[in-house]
């Protein structure tokens, strides 16, 4: 799959002059990346979704799996009009699956909802497949995630680290009529309780 | 690359405890910074005897300062045995067991690493990784 000269970087998806809409339209709209803004690099972040020593994430069972549910986690929240896409990886070893708005599953597909875990990504971090790596986009503070914690060990855990690192970029409002735009656009849906 | 996830952003440190002056009494070689979010992974132990009789280690997780974070194992429980040759002349050289990388399992510590020796005079030296 991969070699020593080869790797998948983390490309930012969207670069200046690149289009974003922001669902619903009638309350957030179309934005733009301004032309000649800088893409900010944002340096990994490591957020522990349990909180040792008083929330841990349940044991492991032999029959069904609990989680531990974290809902609306701002940890990865950015300031107004920014937009924020992360690549993420697991410290510890739990598997997560992600909801973003609460009630909507992220990484679908048909009768299943994909979890991901530190073995699965590190066989792509070890590779330098970094642009295979879940992604997460955080519009300002009004797409907060929510995340699903499974354990692997049949121990509580007070320790479920993520990390996330990426790239943010400043959206400037646009009036225009999206069937103008002639390049693609990123849609995103936000959640309008976060706000 | 790196061998782990957590050497991505795992630093390596020791810690020592220079010779214990009590036997069977409970020692904290190292505290994990669980305040912080961090855990510790014991990679490297070694193990000094400077008295005729075998010597033994255990080891179990906890902060003995603090009754916050959650140990695992106890000195009647613990983790883990190591054990140390005697030497041959008591009081004279000393005998020390190496657990290296490649022959420890690397074993987690959220509280931290606590210990108890069998000898009075042997000594602990360890590396870890805290991520």
């Amino acid at each position: 799959m991969s070699s020593s000269i080869y790797s998948e970087p983390f490309i930012p998806p969207l670069k200046a002059g690149y289009f974003v809409a922001i669902h619903p339209l009638k309350q957030f709209g179309l934005y733009r990346v301004p032309e000649g803004s800088v893409i900010e690099y944002l340096p990994p972040k490591v957020v522990n979704l349990a909180t040792p020593w008083t929330k841990a994430v349940p044991p492991a069972s032999r029959t069904s799996q609990t989680p531990l549910v974290v809902s609306e986690v701002e940890d990865f929240n950015m300031e107004n009009n920014k937009l924020a896409v992360y690549r993420l990886g697991v410290l510890d070893n739990v598997y997560i699956k992600i909801k973003q708005p609460t009630a909507v599953s992220r990484f679908t597909t048909r009768g299943d909802v994909l979890a991901f875990d530190k073995g699965q990504l590190y066989a792509s971090i070890r590779r330098g497949l970094y642009n295979i790596l879940p992604e997460l986009y955080i519009f300002a503070d009004k797409t907060e995630p929510t995340f699903e914690v499974y354990n692997y060990e049949y121990r509580e855990t007070y320790f479920a680290r993520i990390f996330a690192t990426g790239y943010s970029f400043t959206l400037e409002k646009v009036e225009m009529d999206i069937g103008e735009i002639r390049t693609p656009v990123l849609h995103l849906t936000v959640n309008a309780s976060g706000g | 690359m790196g061998e782990e996830v957590n050497e991505l952003f795992g630093i390596r440190l020791t810690a020592t405890t220079g010779p214990i002056p009590t036997a069977n009494a409970d020692i904290q070689l190292v505290v994990a910074p669980w305040k912080l979010g961090k855990k510790i992974r014991l990679r490297k132990i070694l193990i000094s005897n400077t008295v005729g009789a075998q010597g033994r280690v255990v080891i179990w997780d906890q902060d003995l300062g603090s009754t916050t974070p959650k140990s695992y194992g106890s000195s009647g429980g613990a983790l883990l045995i190591l054990g140390v040759g005697g030497v041959a002349t008591s009081g004279v050289g000393a005998v020390t067991a190496v657990y290296g990388e490649d022959t420890l399992p690397s074993l987690d510590f959220e509280a931290g690493i606590a210990l108890q020796v069998s000898n009075v005079n042997m000594s602990v030296a360890a590396e870890y990784e805290q991520y």
